[in-house]
């Protein structure tokens, strides 16, 4: 059987293709730079570790202060110790594992241990920039470095 | 809606969804969060090139509503998926009508929107606009998926015959 020479045509790669997947690659460039250079990464005593569970914040510490490791359980009754290095994530304990446990050494953050299937946040390894957040998916679990002294201003 | 259409959406959508269960048990040793081959898609850009916009539409979101009922439920997962799936389906059907361009740009452009759309919803259910660190990374991976699953799309589309003389077989015999 004979194909249509026009349906055919939009099967291989053509002149138009080269313009759209250029405009893409130039998307794609430009969310680079701007994620490289746009965005504050640089990390000092200043920062924060901000820790939230499904959109609502149970851990914003400086980052100063040192974890090994932090231990986020979905036990009830506890409503977070930061003290004792035990967070709870209180009422809807939906969570894969029964622990996620973060390090928080020398400026830098890491997930050490964690159940989810693909144990992506965990290979992640060590996080040292600022405003990269390790994401926990089926845990609902977000670690980032949060500095807050680039939106204030210098003189205050 | 004839019962032909019907079926056709339906058996495309059986076999979506029983790809993209296999493709769950594939685990791919990159540490960015989100990302996936988005092998299903291959059955998502035939349908669209070989049937037309309205199956590739109802095979789409069929197939993300098949696969939250069976699999992963309606949870921040379906949102993702769909979302994804969505400005997936938007980029694609624009590109099919208002240009020329084959299903290399289509698929091309399909996943990098598919990444953009989760990486919004991302941000509106977790209320943070940190994930977007990711985007490019995830852009990036899923244009060479993209790029790679509109070649193996050609290897079939290429071999079958056009949809209008399948049908004229059937009337004839």
């Amino acid at each position: 059987m004979k194909l249509n020479s026009k349906a055919k045509k939009r099967y291989n790669f053509n002149f138009q293709d080269v313009i759209f997947i250029l405009l893409g690659i130039f998307l794609v460039i430009s969310l680079l730079l701007y994620t490289l250079f746009g965005i504050n990464r640089n990390v000092n005593e200043n920062s924060f570790v901000v820790i939230t569970y499904a959109g609502t914040e149970i851990y914003n510490r400086p980052i100063t202060e040192e974890k090994d490791p932090l231990v986020i359980t979905k036990q009830m009754g506890i409503t977070g110790d930061p003290e004792n290095n035990i967070l709870s994530i209180g009422r809807e304990f939906d969570f894969v594992g029964p622990t996620v446990e973060v390090r928080i050494v020398d400026m830098t953050i890491q997930v050490v241990q964690e159940d989810s299937p693909h144990k992506i946040c965990s290979n992640q390894g060590v996080v040292k920039y600022a405003n990269t957040p390790i994401i926990c998916e089926p845990n609902y679990i977000q670690v980032v470095i949060v500095d807050y002294s680039s939106d204030k201003p210098d003189n205050m | 809606m004839n019962i032909e259409r019907i079926v056709r959406i339906s058996l495309f959508v059986a076999l979506s969804t029983v790809i993209h269960f296999f493709e769950s048990m594939i685990v791919i040793p990159i540490p960015i969060p989100g990302f996936k081959l988005g092998l299903a898609n291959i059955v998502g850009v035939f349908v669209l090139f070989y049937y037309g916009y309205k199956d590739y539409v109802g095979v789409t979101f069929f197939r993300v509503l098949l696969v939250a009922i069976l699999f992963s439920g309606f949870g921040t997962g379906f949102l993702l998926s769909f979302a994804g799936n969505l400005f997936a389906v938007l980029i694609t059907t624009l590109i099919y009508f208002l240009t020329r361009s084959s299903i290399f740009s289509a698929s091309v452009l399909g996943a990098i929107f598919h990444s953009i759309g989760q990486v919004l919803m991302y941000m509106l259910i977790s209320q943070s606009v940190y994930i977007i660190t990711y985007l490019p990374y995830l852009a990036i991976l899923s244009m060479l998926s993209g790029f790679l699953l509109a070649l193996i799309c050609r290897m079939v589309l290429i071999r079958m015959p056009e949809y209008k003389d399948t049908s004229k077989i059937r009337r004839k015999r």
